[in-house]
């Protein structure tokens, strides 16, 4: 069969495409794609960023899985990570959308105030969160010793340090409270009209009617938040370095030890692989269960 | 006509007499006298330096100085603070790509972690025809070597730490001043008299400088390995001693936890009145003397302490230039580190601020001399002890193992468990990094 030739109006339009996405396109290979295969084909060496990169097949997945304590240590602390963030920023989140979405007195104000500590550095936040929680001169332990408690040293104890991080780690959900009241406001006006004059309370109607229809925004939040749960670096970092006694090591801290501190480029490879397929598989499963739990207005 | 001519001769002769004097002017005032380069350089030049506060200010001074005595190179440089592995992760990343500086900075205790990145000065040397012992402070030069020979930097200075003790705690808590010679095992019991209120008022013995987790390693009279870096004395007894002592005194509050200060810097801690000693670094002796003057606080200096066996414990920082093998202006390059470590009485000046120079008159006579604040300090307590002082023990090839160290300190100091039991634990892992260095793979 013989293929048809391309007008010049058609081929005016491909090479204005090609090029429209060019720039795109060109920085996804060079910057994302092309990194992905090269650190595919290091996490199957023993890369150490130099010339040395022999060929070891499985051998670094399988000393991650059998061998190093840290990476397993990491892996569950950032699993209990997740699942201490992720539902309690989505509940919070959604009680403050919520809240900001009635018709209050000083709303652009509070609006203002929940947004801001998203877009305050990190590292201060950090920072400040490391003073609150001071054993000695922390805030926290100061209204405790009003009441008469002695704190524990909430950072210091491998007990408590991880907890602490997932508190810090809630301060800074601006962004998803103003997504979560963005998706709260869309929805119409005209079903709580109705709810009311079939006499619904005001529970009923967040029952029955916002979380509904809120599930396309509570959707995305999720799978955001679990990402970026899944690869929580800069609050530990900063502030225990992992300790004490690895309570607050993460996945990501492994790989940045391994790749920076080490300069054992093919296992931090490996490591990465290992926590992509864990969100890509989280992900998926949640993707696939959304067609049970997410309604659509339409 | 022929007038003119002699006129013009005379008038170039004189000119070329002036242009060769301004060049002798310009080199007798840039070298040390020793072996500075008189070529003229050019091309370019690109330094990567690491540094925080005085010390990035110092490396910033010194390369000024230097672009201003070769003013046909186009020298570029960048200062990398060094916490929080900044440097480690730029440099090693830039150096893995071929795209470093030619002349980067270094230290011995990377433990060969870079070497395969950086020319062997060896030739370098032999070409000037220069002795370095005759040139570089004795105790500074034999790291740079690595176990084949290869010469793989210069030194640039060094630092070690001196304790530094406040007078009115020792008199209000009623405990002697330290001697020369003092043992960190009797600090268990002397140092109790020390701890005294609770939260913002606790006062102790010893500020927990970063610097302590190196220190506390060789508490018990051992070493973490051995000297050719081929096994690991992890598991020995000498380290469950070390360990024993180093959590009775975190438990006892003798000296804070970790976490206890760590929104409160060990300096603040000491300069402040709550705590009654501070290891004090030559690279922060400035800043400390002036605080603790200023704050009223009268202090004192004394060795660091020894361990069982008499042996004082101390631990060196040695800082140094490298040329990477990707450098296009070798000669260039070659003349800066040549210059920066001892060739170049301005630069080593500089340098002299921030620690011991590598420049050996400087050493004996600026920097030795060097006195700070009016509490009758000067850097002599560094010279002295610099030759007692180890390597520090956990860098660069060695940062893996020194982590495991770091969590079995936590899990003494912090968890309360078992020394001899966090040592049969962890010895094997460590035994395990070190045999998987590569200069261990090699042998």
């Amino acid at each position: 069969m013989k293929r048809n030739k391309l007008t010049k109006t058609e081929l005016r339009s491909a090479i204005n495409f090609y090029a429209y996405i060019s720039p795109w396109l060109i920085g996804f290979i060079v910057l994302t794609a092309y990194p992905m295969v090269a650190s595919l084909y290091l996490s199957f060496t023993n890369s150490d960023m130099g010339e040395k990169a022999d060929f070891i097949g499985l051998q670094n997945f399988i000393h991650a899985f059998t061998e190093d304590q840290q990476f397993l240590i990491s892996f569950k602390n950032t699993l209990v990570y997740v699942l201490l963030f992720v539902p309690s920023s989505l509940i919070i989140s959604f009680l403050i959308g919520w809240l900001l979405s009635r018709n209050i007195k000083g709303l652009g104000f509070f609006r203002t105030v929940f947004y801001l500590p998203y877009i305050t550095s990190g590292v201060a936040v950090t920072i400040l969160w490391g003073w609150i929680f001071n054993g000695n001169y922390g805030l926290i332990n100061y209204l405790l010793s009003l009441i008469g408690i002695k704190g524990p040293d909430w950072l210091g104890n491998s007990h408590t340090a991880l907890y602490c991080i997932v508190v810090m780690s809630l301060w800074s959900i601006g962004n998803n409270i103003i997504i979560m009241l963005a998706g709260i406001q869309d929805i119409p006006k005209s079903y709580y009209e109705s709810a009311e004059i079939d006499g619904a309370s005001t529970l009923r109607q967040v029952f029955s009617i916002t979380i509904p229809l809120l599930t396309p925004t509570i959707y995305f939040n999720l799978i955001i938040s679990i990402i970026g749960a899944f690869q929580i670096f800069n609050q530990p970092y900063i502030l225990t370095k992992g300790g004490p006694v690895d309570a607050t090591r993460t996945v990501a801290m492994v790989i940045f030890q391994n790749a920076f501190q080490y300069s054992r480029m093919g296992y931090a490879s490996c490591v990465a692989w290992c926590l992509f397929v864990v969100i890509m598989v989280i992900t998926v499963i949640i993707q696939q269960s959304s067609k049970k739990w997410v309604f659509y207005d339409n | 006509m022929s007038k003119f001519k002699k006129v013009i001769g005379v008038l170039l002769a004189v000119s070329v007499l002036a242009a060769a004097g301004g060049c002798g002017q310009q080199k007798s005032s840039s070298s040390s006298g020793t072996s500075s380069s008189t070529t003229k350089l050019s091309g370019n030049l690109n330094i990567w330096a690491w540094g925080a506060d005085e010390e990035a200010q110092a490396r910033k001074d010194a390369i000024e100085v230097f672009i201003k005595e070769h003013p046909e190179l186009k020298v570029t440089y960048t200062v990398i603070p060094t916490a929080d592995q900044v440097w480690d992760q730029k440099a090693s990343a830039a150096l893995a790509a071929g795209t470093a500086g030619d002349v980067m900075q270094m230290s011995p205790d990377y433990y060969g972690m870079n070497t395969k990145y950086y020319e062997d000065l060896n030739p370098f040397v032999k070409k000037d025809g220069i002795n370095l012992e005759d040139v570089i402070t004795p105790g500074l030069l034999d790291r740079y070597y690595d176990a084949d020979g290869k010469l793989e930097g210069l030194p640039l200075h060094t630092n070690c730490f001196v304790m530094a003790y406040n007078k009115d705690m020792f008199d209000k808590f009623g405990v002697a001043y330290p001697k020369e010679g003092w043992k960190i095992s009797e600090l268990a019991d002397w140092g109790k008299k020390f701890v005294s209120g609770s939260g913002s008022t606790e006062t102790y013995a010893i500020a927990k400088h970063w610097v302590m987790d190196n220190l506390m390693v060789y508490a018990g009279g051992g070493t973490p390995y051995s000297d050719d870096l081929s096994t690991s004395n992890m598991g020995s007894d000498s380290i469950v001693q070390a360990l024993t002592l180093y959590q009775k005194l975190i438990q006892e509050k003798i000296m804070p936890s970790d976490t206890a200060q760590k929104t409160i810097p060990a300096e603040t801690l000491f300069v402040s009145g709550k705590a009654a000693m501070y290891p004090m670094g030559g690279f922060e002796a400035n800043q400390v003397i002036n605080d603790a003057e200023e704050n009223g606080i009268n202090i004192a200096f004394t060795s660091m302490p020894c361990d069982p066996n008499g042996n004082e414990i101390n631990v060196q920082y040695a800082t140094g230039w490298a040329m990477t093998t990707t450098c296009q202006n070798k000669e260039a390059a070659w003349t800066f580190i040549k210059e920066s470590s001892f060739a170049n009485e301005e630069m080593g000046k500089i340098n002299a601020r921030v620690g011991i120079p590598a420049n050996k008159n400087l050493a004996n006579t600026i920097y030795a001399q060097t006195k700070i604040g009016d509490v009758g300090f000067d850097n002599t307590y560094y010279t002295q002890h610099i030759s007692k002082a180890h390597m520090n023990p956990w860098g660069g090839t060695l940062a893996s193992s020194g982590n495991i160290w770091t969590a079995m300190v936590q899990e003494v100091t912090l968890n309360g468990k078992d020394p001899a039991e966090v040592v049969k634990t962890n010895a094997p892992k460590i035994a395990k990094e070190f045999a998987s260095y590569s200069f261990n793979q090699k042998k």
